[in-house]
């Protein structure tokens, strides 16, 4: 357990973009589980489908939506960097490429998609 | 005068030692001072004092780092906290064995084996091989390392790093046996995370992890 720590503990960009990659891909497992239990639901039937689906929508599950959001882009332009640095184009410059391709790049994107997900499903406006 | 808390860890536990900074003090020269006046017990070791030897590495606030070169006025921190290297086993306080890290660089062969072709090599001039030439083994990345923290057989960037400068190296005729270590699936190059420790870390910044994709690429290639 210690040693399992220690490989996630340091003060370094890149490693800070494994953790982010590790956790964001574990979240968005556990949701495709969700996403194929919920289509699973409509081969019990219209009525089975619509109470599942009914369970996302209350507040909570719309945040956790918004959270989603965050979660798909940051694993997408992460992954893209890693694939970037695999081919060498980006071996240099990796902690560029996290802090403004991956993080600055991310919160532009989410905040476009996140904002008026919040307005309309949230305050339901 | 600021004083200091340099927290220590110890075979026996973690001790702290006030001290007083003076400019330009040095982790070794903290622990100097902790070893002549208030503790002599204390076990680290060092050998050159200027940074070329690479023996007093040690955990410094979480970073792996050569104490001789490390001014505690960069650290921005009242407290220091110093514990042996990660990833390698402790002889006594500060000291670690290094037998592991050496373990694995002797997988790869580290030296030269000759080609049979007898004739003179002509040397090119080669920039990247050149920056990666400066490697003084102190177990830095290795203890640096996430994957090594997890992966007992993994060779390590340092390892990685001498098999291909010995790879690049003309006059060598024994790199399809270094390929072969550097590709085993559990302990070669294809265990490392780009997790961009080792680079960030290494005292003569040595860019590791831009080694270790070009021996991925090397194995393609072969």
């Amino acid at each position: 357990m210690k040693d399992l720590i220690r490989k996630y503990t340091g003060p370094f960009s890149g490693l800070l973009a494994h953790r982010i990659q590790r956790v964001t891909g574990l979240l968005l497992l556990v949701y495709l589980f969700l996403h194929v239990r919920t289509v699973y639901a409509l081969s019990e039937g219209p009525e089975a489908f619509d109470r599942a689906v009914a369970q996302f929508r209350g507040p909570v599950f719309k945040m956790l939506e918004i959270a989603l959001l965050g979660a798909v882009i940051l694993h997408a332009l992460n992954g893209v960097r890693i694939t970037l640095i695999d081919v060498g184009a980006g071996q240099t410059r990796q902690s560029r490429l996290f802090w403004i391709g991956t993080i600055g790049l991310g919160a532009l994107i989410f905040l476009t998609g996140a904002i008026p997900l919040f307005i309309s499903s949230v305050l339901g406006r | 005068m600021n004083t200091l808390e340099i927290r220590v860890t110890r075979s026996a536990g973690i001790r702290s030692y006030p001290l007083a900074l003076s400019p330009r003090m040095t982790v070794l020269d903290a622990l100097f001072r902790i070893q002549s006046g208030q503790d002599s017990s204390l076990a680290f070791r060092c050998a050159c004092r200027v940074g070329m030897c690479g023996t007093c590495a040690m955990y410094i606030n979480r970073v792996p780092r050569l104490a001789c070169k490390t001014r505690i006025s960069t650290l921005d921190s009242t407290v220091v906290t110093i514990a042996p290297l990660p990833n390698l086993p402790v002889i006594q306080d500060l000291v670690v064995s290094l037998e592991p890290f050496f373990k694995q660089w002797k997988r790869i062969k580290p030296a030269l084996r000759g080609s049979a072709s007898g004739e003179l090599a002509i040397i090119p001039p080669d920039p990247v091989a050149s920056r990666k030439r400066d490697c003084i083994t102190c177990g830095i990345c290795y203890a640096a390392c996430g994957v090594k923290a997890t992966q007992a057989d993994y060779l390590g960037p340092a390892a990685i790093n001498k098999a291909f400068l010995r790879i690049h190296d003309p006059r060598d005729g024994a790199a399809h046996q270094r390929l072969a270590v550097l590709n085993e699936e559990w302990s070669g190059v294809w265990r490392c995370h780009t997790q961009f420790s080792c680079s960030a870390v290494c005292p003569k910044k040595i860019d590791l992890t831009d080694t270790i994709g070009r021996v991925k690429k090397s194995i393609l290639a072969s």
